[in-house]
């Protein structure tokens, strides 16, 4: 896979959304396939590295979505036709946004349930205002939450209290500069395990397939240098914030890990890291790695987690022998919270499920029947 | 007075369709009017999921149509199907009050009164009350008791229902563009008079409307409708089937469907691969085995016919059936559903376009006129009801049409 046809694609929604995309750009070149969109013309203007274009600007007249929900919702689907077009070559979609505000809040539910009914797959990194910020943009977020979860295929929410831990005396830009580096570092290590052929490899296939069949995940980021940096950075990994100290790596059903670091990194440094992290978790979690070797690392090892709170296991690819590269769906079976998914999956998400003797009508019958496609 | 005109709609998933007739000699229609627009999400499953697309469906169907006919459409008669309509037997019960024990008029008219109690909660709405047969103390199965002798007359019912609230959202939109609404009725009984002799009403027949969100049915059965029901499943599954089997976007999975679609593996094209270029919905140009989009239709078709089986078998109705299934809607050219049909239901089939007999012009550029079945065969009954008001009164004639009857 070259880097150019990756099929993955990162879109930035409202002003933090556009901000975090531009920063993962930034650390990872401009080969990450990036589009961003804000309903802030002021705000626009300020992300350097990536073009931001506005939605509704007709109807918002360019200054912005005022915090509510509606707006960012309306301006987004005023221009749908635009950001799928933006959007139509991609396989899967990583969205970054902000909740609290109205673009990010509602532009970003509206933008991923079209992408969805158009067959992509969808991971969406979303942040939760900071507490000082107050109880309107608190509720917000809240409110959006869920819309949210219902609109992408797996949500990866993030406090913000929890991206600036450890930053609280630092001065803001700085502290803004190093929350939006851990955010970029995350993002783009997801691209280069997809993107550079690694010994131990993670590929789009099975990113997908985590997003279809696991549920909403916490993000985490730790690295470390020297002697024993695996031992480190699993230790501070563990220790983490942003993975609520260990919890989320303890009641996680799957954990999805990429670790970057240079080409001195041991077979032994990746099996300690590993085992880890391992005995942290559920011995029944599902664990997915992947390794990238850059020469500017040298010396250093870098971990980032994905724990997905759930996990049905795929038993079996519904179509048998699928061609490479085909979409993941897995088994609907009789499990509730796949078969969940799969609803919103399909054209059928916004209404109510047709259920027969138990089973989700809306899914399709060569899945629930397990019947073998020949490709 | 002008020369009446009866307009009758159809909101369904897919498409909107208005059509415009006026009534010809013998109960006959002409269609003077035809508007048809994509109902394009305002509709899914046969629910409203969005108000302001339906309205431009229906606003568009209906410019299409007055234009055509030269009319302004006030009043339609309003064609609907969904996964929320439900059937539900009920009875009336009556002591024949004539002294010498002999069934009068009065007597009919009663139970038929009686059984109309549908005792429903107040969130369904009955959109007919089907008489069915009258018993008469022990002897069941009477087409007319008059002057027959017994002790109680029984006339068994079958209500066709939905949620008050899914019919009054389409009521009140149509209201919003100065429609008003005369009768509602349920898509494949509508279809019925427009496809339908009255032959194989009497022979027993099964008329399947397969739809874009929703497939819907009746049995008639010596000429009464004895069951009905609906799937909130529909042609939309199976693209949403092909769409997801091979990643592909909806426009494309549609287009896959209608022009290289089968309901069972056909084996003169099952060897062919489809192209897909580059960038639809998966990066990479690739190929598609016809073989497996067959496949994944067949699986659909099969499950949702034998999901049609298993509630006529429930009821005893498929054995009623001795004229075969007939198929309205979209989904009825769709090849090789008469093979599946044969396979599933054990019943030799055919496609449901209206009786040239009955009704006149009703083709159109764009959609084939099994799809407009419905609508059409609103207008037959529009015509007959227009008909009898001066003698039976507004609309008394309409409860009558449905229960039996049928065309030439």
């Amino acid at each position: 896979m070259n880097r150019e046809n990756s099929g993955l694609l990162l879109l930035g929604v409202g002003g933090g959304g556009c901000r975090f995309a531009a920063a993962a750009r930034q650390a990872f070149g401009e080969e990450l396939a990036a589009v961003a969109y804000d309903t802030d013309e002021a705000a626009a203007r300020s992300v350097t590295g990536l073009r931001v274009q506005l939605l509704g600007a007709t109807r918002l007249n360019k200054q912005g979505a005022g915090g509510v929900h509606a707006n960012g919702r309306l301006a987004a689907q005023d221009d749908l036709p635009a950001v799928l077009a933006a959007c139509k070559d991609a396989r899967i979609v990583v969205a970054v946004a902000c909740l609290g505000g109205g673009t990010g809040g509602g532009a970003t539910p509206a933008i991923l349930k079209a992408l969805r009914a158009e067959g992509k797959v969808t991971l969406c990194f979303a942040t939760l205002p900071f507490a000082f910020e107050g109880r309107d943009r608190q509720q917000n977020a809240e409110r959006d939450r869920p819309i949210l979860e219902q609109s992408t295929d797996t949500l990866v929410l993030t406090p913000l209290d929890d991206l600036y831990a450890g930053q609280e005396t630092a001065p803001l830009p700085e502290a803004a500069a190093r929350a939006e580096a851990v955010m970029a570092a995350g993002l783009s290590l997801l691209w280069r395990l997809l993107l550079t052929p690694g010994y131990i490899a993670f590929d789009a296939a099975r990113l997908q397939n985590m997003l279809v069949n696991a549920g909403p995940a916490r993000f985490g980021f730790a690295e470390a240098s020297g002697e024993g940096r695996a031992e480190a950075a699993a230790a501070a990994l563990a220790r983490s914030p942003l993975l609520r100290r260990g919890e989320a790596l303890a009641g996680g059903r799957a954990l999805a890990v990429g670790m970057l670091a240079g080409p001195d990194l041991r077979l032994a440094e990746v099996g300690a890291a590993m085992d880890r992290l391992r005995s942290l978790g559920r011995p029944d979690c599902h664990v997915e790695m992947g390794v990238v070797l850059e020469p500017r690392c040298e010396g250093r090892l870098a971990l980032v987690a994905l724990a997905f709170e759930n996990w049905t296991p795929a038993e079996a690819r519904s179509g048998g022998a699928a061609a490479d590269g085909d979409l993941l769906i897995g088994v609907a079976g009789k499990d509730g919270q796949k078969d969940a998914k799969l609803h919103r999956r399909s054209k059928f998400g916004d209404v109510e499920a047709t259920v027969h003797r138990g089973e989700n009508l809306d899914i399709p019958t060569y899945q629930r029947r397990h019947i073998r496609l020949d490709r | 007075m002008g020369k009446p005109i009866i307009a009758a709609l159809e909101v369904g998933t897919s498409k909107t369709a208005l059509l415009i007739a006026e009534p010809l000699a013998g109960g006959r229609v002409r269609v003077i009017g035809r508007g048809v627009a994509q109902t394009a999400g305002g509709v899914r499953k046969g629910l409203l999921v969005d108000m302001r697309q339906a309205r431009a469906a229906v606003d568009t169907a209906r410019r299409q149509a007055e234009k055509e006919a030269d009319v302004t459409v006030g009043e339609v008669l309003l064609s609907l199907s969904g996964g929320h309509i439900q059937t539900r037997p009920g009875e009336g019960r009556t002591p024949v009050r004539d002294g010498d024990g002999k069934v009068t008029r009065d007597d009919m008219d009663e139970v038929q009164e009686l059984s109309r109690s549908s005792g429903l909660g107040a969130e369904r709405t009955v959109l007919h009350a089907v008489s069915q047969t009258y018993s008469l103390d022990d002897l069941a199965g009477i087409a007319n008791p008059e002057g027959m002798r017994g002790k109680q007359l029984k006339l068994d019912t079958l209500f066709i229902h939905g949620q008050r609230n899914r019919v009054e959202d389409i009521i009140n939109l149509l209201k919003g563009l100065a429609m008003e609404t005369r009768v509602v009725a349920f898509s494949p009984l509508a279809a019925a008079s427009a496809v339908l002799t009255a032959e194989q009403r009497n022979h027993g027949v099964l008329l399947v409307d397969l739809g874009g969100g929703t497939t819907s049915y009746i049995v008639f059965a010596r000429n009464v409708a004895v069951a009905a029901g609906a799937l909130g499943v529909g042609g939309d599954h199976v693209t949403s089937d092909i769409a997801m089997a091979f990643n592909a976007p909806w426009p494309k999975a549609e287009e896959m469907k209608l022009t290289e679609g089968s309901a069972v593996i056909d084996p003169q094209r099952s060897g062919r691969r489809l192209e897909l270029a580059a960038g639809m919905g998966h990066g990479a140009a690739r190929s598609i085995s016809v073989k497996a989009l067959h496949t994944v239709i067949e699986a659909r078709m099969r499950e949702t016919l034998a999901l049609v089986r298993e509630q006529l078998v429930e009821g005893h109705h498929l054995r009623q059936v001795g004229a075969g299934v007939v198929f309205t809607g979209g989904g009825a050219y769709l090849p090789g559903l008469d093979v599946l049909a044969e396979s599933v239901l054990g019943l030799r089939a055919q496609i449901g376009e209206p009786l040239a007999q009955c009704v006149e012009g009703v083709q159109h550029d764009r959609v084939r006129p099994a799809a407009l079945a419905p609508a059409a065969g609103l207008l037959l009954d529009g015509a007959e009801a227009y008909a009898a008001e001066s003698l039976f009164g507004p609309m008394k004639s309409w409860l009558r049409r449905v229960a039996g009857g049928g065309r030439p």
